[in-house]
């Protein structure tokens, strides 16, 4: 049973041939980019499509306007990473749910930024997609990428998912096939099931509660308004 | 010669677009694994496809115990097959091809 964060589809047709893919492979829902006006739908029995928005701000003015506005249409928001401030104020937001290692950057995830994340339950995210589409030195490289990052959020204590970043449906993969892609991402077998199933399922759970109308912050929920009895 | 321990994987390959033969699906795995880890441990891995059905894309691979998990990362990682977008799914593993059928 597990949840595929990172969907990165670019027409709102293939939503349904996404989730007959991710209805084969055992997957109970994915998260979709800006294809979607709601937070979360049911498009199939158990299967639920979630609405994510990535920020792609180079400012930390930015950034925190266009979060301001999107929080409450989205399920999943997240941050690439990139310029050094502006991850390190998204690894500290709450708001923020994943940070985005992006291969064909330079910019790689930093100890200090890792502490910070994992106090915040920021979760480093880690798209398998171009593993798949690239061979070679190029693909060495990546892994390279990726086996850093992982390092580094593992050694801070930072939680890490894995996601497809697919962008046709069969680009998708099974939860047995991603964990054994996050073992040789440098995970152990426990790490990588817990990067692929309870992790994911955990956020989700927690943005649901977050969504819900009465949600004011983290222990804090508005049980009764002054005019109702 | 010291006997090499086997495991069985059984898995599905999911297509989009024309049958995938055994060979090419064969040829493609090892390719995937040489380019992963190397020719030793592609040699090492002792890969063989026990068989195939090329309609359902159900088959079942045999490798050294020790080599399982690369095999695996091998397949799934593979993209595509002569312009077939496919995803590999592992779906049981287990020391004898009896027991992949429990």
């Amino acid at each position: 049973m597990s949840f595929d964060l990172g969907v990165l589809a670019t027409d709102v047709s293939t939503i349904d041939a996404f989730g007959d893919i991710a209805s084969k492979l055992g997957l109970i829902g994915f998260a979709i980019v800006g294809l979607q006006s709601e937070p979360f739908k049911t498009i199939k029995e158990n299967l639920q499509v979630c609405n994510r928005v990535i920020l792609h701000g180079k400012s930390i003015i930015s950034v925190r306007k266009q979060i301001d506005k999107t929080r409450r249409k989205a399920m999943i928001v997240s941050v690439p990473l990139r310029s050094i401030d502006v991850v390190n104020w998204a690894a500290e937001d709450n708001r923020v749910d994943l940070l985005t290692v992006d291969p064909t950057q330079d910019n790689r995830l930093r100890d200090t930024t890792a502490r910070l994340a994992s106090t915040a339950n920021t979760y480093l995210e880690i798209q398998i997609a171009p593993l798949l589409k690239s061979s070679g030195l190029t693909r060495s490289k990546i892994l390279k990428s990726y086996r850093e990052s992982v390092s580094t959020a593992m050694d801070a204590g930072m939680g890490i998912v894995l996601t497809s970043g697919a962008i046709y449906p069969m680009g998708l993969r099974s939860s047995v096939a991603m964990a054994h892609i996050g073992i040789l991402l440098g995970m152990d077998r426990a790490y990588a099931n817990c990067a692929v199933s309870s992790l994911p399922m955990s956020i989700i759970e927690k943005n649901m509660k977050k969504l819900q109308p009465g949600f004011v912050s983290n222990g804090v929920e508005l049980l009764q308004k002054g005019d109702e009895k | 010669m010291k006997k090499t321990r086997r495991r069985y994987l059984l898995f599905k390959l999911h297509r989009e677009g024309p049958l995938i033969e055994e060979k090419q699906l064969s040829l493609t795995i090892w390719k995937s694994l040489l380019l992963l880890y190397g020719e030793i441990q592609a040699a090492d891995s002792k890969l063989y496809m026990i068989d195939y059905n090329e309609s359902t894309g159900e088959g079942i691979l045999q490798c050294t115990l020790h080599s399982l998990q690369q095999v695996i990362a091998a397949a799934v990682v593979i993209g595509e097959i002569n312009g077939t977008a496919v995803s590999f799914e592992p779906k049981k593993t287990s020391g004898t091809i009896k027991g992949l059928n429990r």
